[in-house]
């Protein structure tokens, strides 16, 4: 009996069924998932640059000084002055090549009160006429002159007339006091 | 002629995804890494808008950019940098990526760009500040960031 019982095999792992052994992971989601975050990070990687430049230059100098301006057309200042509401701009003493703008208090930008760019662009290109018909040969050189509160959306708004007016040699003022 | 038929494995035949699922695998850990280097450089800022400003294409030289936020806090590669502390990695900047040739040395203007990413409701005086810094250093390329939206 105990020799029956010895001679006997053991049980084979192949009596399971067969069924059972062949189990296998499913890879199909997991690989449809890992394609929707390759393209979602392709896709964002792109809106990220969806921003502009507009380019610029600064003096090579020290920086013009915001000291009265010139008379002649030999350059325009564009000047964005930071006032209270209602403060109206004495238009008498300006000199020529002169365009000041002014910037509210407390209303631009937030409320959406912009300053006439439209004005700025029109009275740019004009200037750039008058120049080119002088025959001189160089760019109209456009100082943005602001006053250090205005903010800087307004800056840009300028140098954006000035880029639309075809304007290539726009400096900034130097600040009336050293940095 | 005697036709045989094939062996049942032979007919099997499995594509072995798992190199493919590597090379995914490590595209997703470049995209998340070069997202998340990015999101250092710009910072969470609302831009200025500007119509003519121009698409962003392929930098040429050596570039750097500034963000300045709300309350004039300089930013840059996601580090806070005083006024001081900026005027002296522009000088090291400017120094690194060298000067145009020029009679006088001292003052050659520097090669660099720098791109001033500052936002819309931020006071000029914060922008004029990096704008003097660039100017003591001879860096005279400068460029705005706006947003044509």
């Amino acid at each position: 009996m105990i020799a029956r019982l010895l001679r006997r095999r053991p049980r084979s792992r192949s009596s399971r069924p067969k069924a059972v052994e062949e189990a296998k992971l499913e890879l199909t989601p997991m690989i449809d998932c890992v394609f929707l975050l390759l393209i979602f990070f392709m896709c964002n990687l792109e809106f990220v640059k969806q921003d502009g430049l507009i380019k610029a230059f600064l003096p090579k100098d020290r920086g013009q000084s915001t000291g009265p301006s010139v008379t002649d057309l030999g350059e325009v200042r564009v000047k964005l002055l930071w006032c209270a509401p209602g403060t109206t701009i004495e238009t008498e003493d300006r000199d020529v090549g002169e365009v000041v703008l002014k910037i509210e208090k407390n209303v631009y930008p937030r409320s959406g009160a912009t300053p006439d760019w439209e004005m700025l662009y029109l009275d740019l290109v004009k200037m750039r006429d008058i120049r080119d018909r002088s025959g001189n040969p160089d760019a109209l050189p456009v100082i943005i002159d602001a006053r250090p509160l205005v903010p800087h959306a307004a800056v840009v708004g300028a140098l954006n007339a000035c880029v639309k007016a075809r304007i290539k040699d726009v400096t900034f003022a130097a600040p009336e006091r050293p940095f | 002629m005697k036709l045989t038929r094939r062996p049942a494995e032979e007919a099997r035949t499995d594509l072995n995804m798992t190199p493919m699922i590597d090379i995914v695998f490590l595209l997703i850990i470049f995209f998340l890494v070069v997202s998340e280097l990015s999101t250092l450089q710009l910072e969470e800022i609302t831009l200025p808008r500007a119509d003519e400003a121009e698409p962003i294409g392929h930098e040429h030289g050596d570039h750097v950019l500034v963000n300045v936020r709300e309350d004039g806090t300089i930013r840059i590669g996601g580090r806070s940098h005083s006024r001081e502390q900026l005027t002296d990695w522009l000088a090291v900047e400017s120094d690194a990526a060298g000067h145009e040739a020029s009679a006088d040395a001292t003052h050659a203007p520097s090669k660099l760009h720098v791109t001033i990413r500052a936002h819309a409701d931020t006071e000029f005086e914060n922008v004029q500040a990096i704008l003097g810094a660039c100017s003591e250093n001879g860096v005279y390329r400068m460029r705005v960031m706006a947003t044509r939206e």
